[in-house]
């Protein structure tokens, strides 16, 4: 059951997500409204300030896991959709694979550099 | 809507694969009646007009699934469908679409068929010999019977084939009746087939292809909402791949009769 079990993935990416986009409106976008304390949470040093705190750290690479998860998985449900081959389907399953870890890589990099600096 | 008196011009599809190389449409003016009809009136222009007019029909009510069509834009039984509910001084038939046409209104369903096979629609035992000789009589609980009676009242006329936006864009897809028809086995209680049969609906092509459109359970013509058998064969695939291979509760068997009643002894004929 690798495929349900792949599905079900999706959708608790798709709340995970829901819950990381909240906090970062919360944070950066809803300050005056939600009161944090931060009065310019998008200025390059209040950015860097928080890229440097490991729980932020984590939640930027979770956000990335569960967005990269979301968007590739939905996106290869449509190409799958319209491809008929199951040699075809094994391609682009190889092709997301191998380029969501790639991606996952770089984009983990920065705030893992950050934090370490 | 057309009275007594009145006439209808069909607009219907020709296809022979055989001379044409594209779809046609052709005209026919039909005088119409209380109650007629689509497939009175395709039976009136076929004795009447055309007699090379091709289409499927056989029981003319709604029980066969033989004459499903692509009417006014939308797929439904034509002995099922009257004239009048129309509203519409112009009807247009054309066969369902997301199949093959083999000639005129008549589409080519083994595709479907070939789906509905590949799901197991039948009850599965896990004593093998049982499931074609069976030597038992399963008792089942009304409440056991809800589960699935719904759903057992698919005719397979393919119209909720031809309704589904998946089927249209992924012709592999199994489409609204395999995957409803795999839900009302996984349901029944006499079944233990669920297993194999939900790793088969949880292919590239199977289950999570839906897209919830809701199309199929609009359009079908007996009630049977392929689109809610969906969802929950979509749960029954998310408990077992989370918790395993989930097993019917055991269905109680009929005990053996130990003795033979004697029948009753017919009454003695009392009419002079």
């Amino acid at each position: 059951m690798l495929k349900t079990r792949m599905q079900l993935l999706f959708y608790l990416s798709a709340i995970g997500l829901a819950v990381f986009l909240g906090i970062h409106m919360a944070v950066q976008h809803l300050n005056n409204v939600l009161a944090t304390g931060d009065t310019a949470p998008t200025s390059w040093l209040s950015m860097i300030g928080r890229a440097t705190q490991n729980g932020w750290v984590v939640i930027y690479i979770l956000m990335l896991v569960f967005g990269l998860y979301h968007g590739l998985y939905g996106l290869r449900g449509i190409i799958i959709e319209m491809t008929k081959s199951d040699k075809a389907i094994n391609l682009v399953n190889r092709i997301f694979i191998v380029g969501g870890i790639i991606i996952f890589a770089w984009a983990a990099y920065i705030p893992i550099a950050l934090a370490t600096r | 809507m057309p009275d007594k008196e009145t006439s209808v011009t069909f607009k219907v599809q020709r296809f022979d694969p055989e001379k044409d190389k594209q779809p046609r449409m052709q005209e026919f003016i039909v005088p119409t009646r209380r109650g007629m009809t689509i497939l009175d009136a395709l039976l009136y222009i076929k004795e009447n007009l055309d007699g090379t007019l091709a289409f499927r029909t056989s029981c003319r009510m709604g029980i066969c699934g033989s004459c499903g069509m692509y009417i006014n834009n939308y797929p439904r039984l034509a002995c099922h469908t009257q004239i009048a509910e129309l509203e519409s001084a112009v009807v247009t038939v054309k066969p369902l679409p997301n199949s093959p046409i083999i000639k005129d209104l008549a589409v080519d369903l083994q595709p479907m068929f070939d789906k509905h096979k590949s799901i197991k629609p039948y009850i599965v035992q896990e004593n093998k010999t049982e499931e074609s000789n069976l030597t038992h009589e399963y008792v089942q609980k009304p409440e056991e019977v809800e589960e699935y009676e719904q759903f057992s009242y698919c005719i397979k006329c393919g119209i909720c084939v031809a309704a589904c936006p998946t089927s249209a864009s992924d012709a592999k897809f199994l489409g609204p009746q395999a995957l409803g028809q795999a839900y009302r086995y996984c349901a029944d209680s006499r079944d233990a087939g669920s297993a194999e049969r939900l790793t088969i609906t949880e292919s590239n092509h199977g289950a999570w292809r839906c897209h919830l459109a809701g199309a199929c359970s609009e359009a079908c013509p007996k009630g049977v909402d392929p689109g809610l058998a969906i969802q929950l064969l979509k749960n029954k695939m998310a408990k077992q791949a989370l918790a395993g291979p989930q097993k019917n509760k055991k269905v109680a068997i009929y005990p053996e009769p130990k003795e033979i009643k004697p029948r009753v002894a017919v009454p003695p004929f009392t009419a002079k």
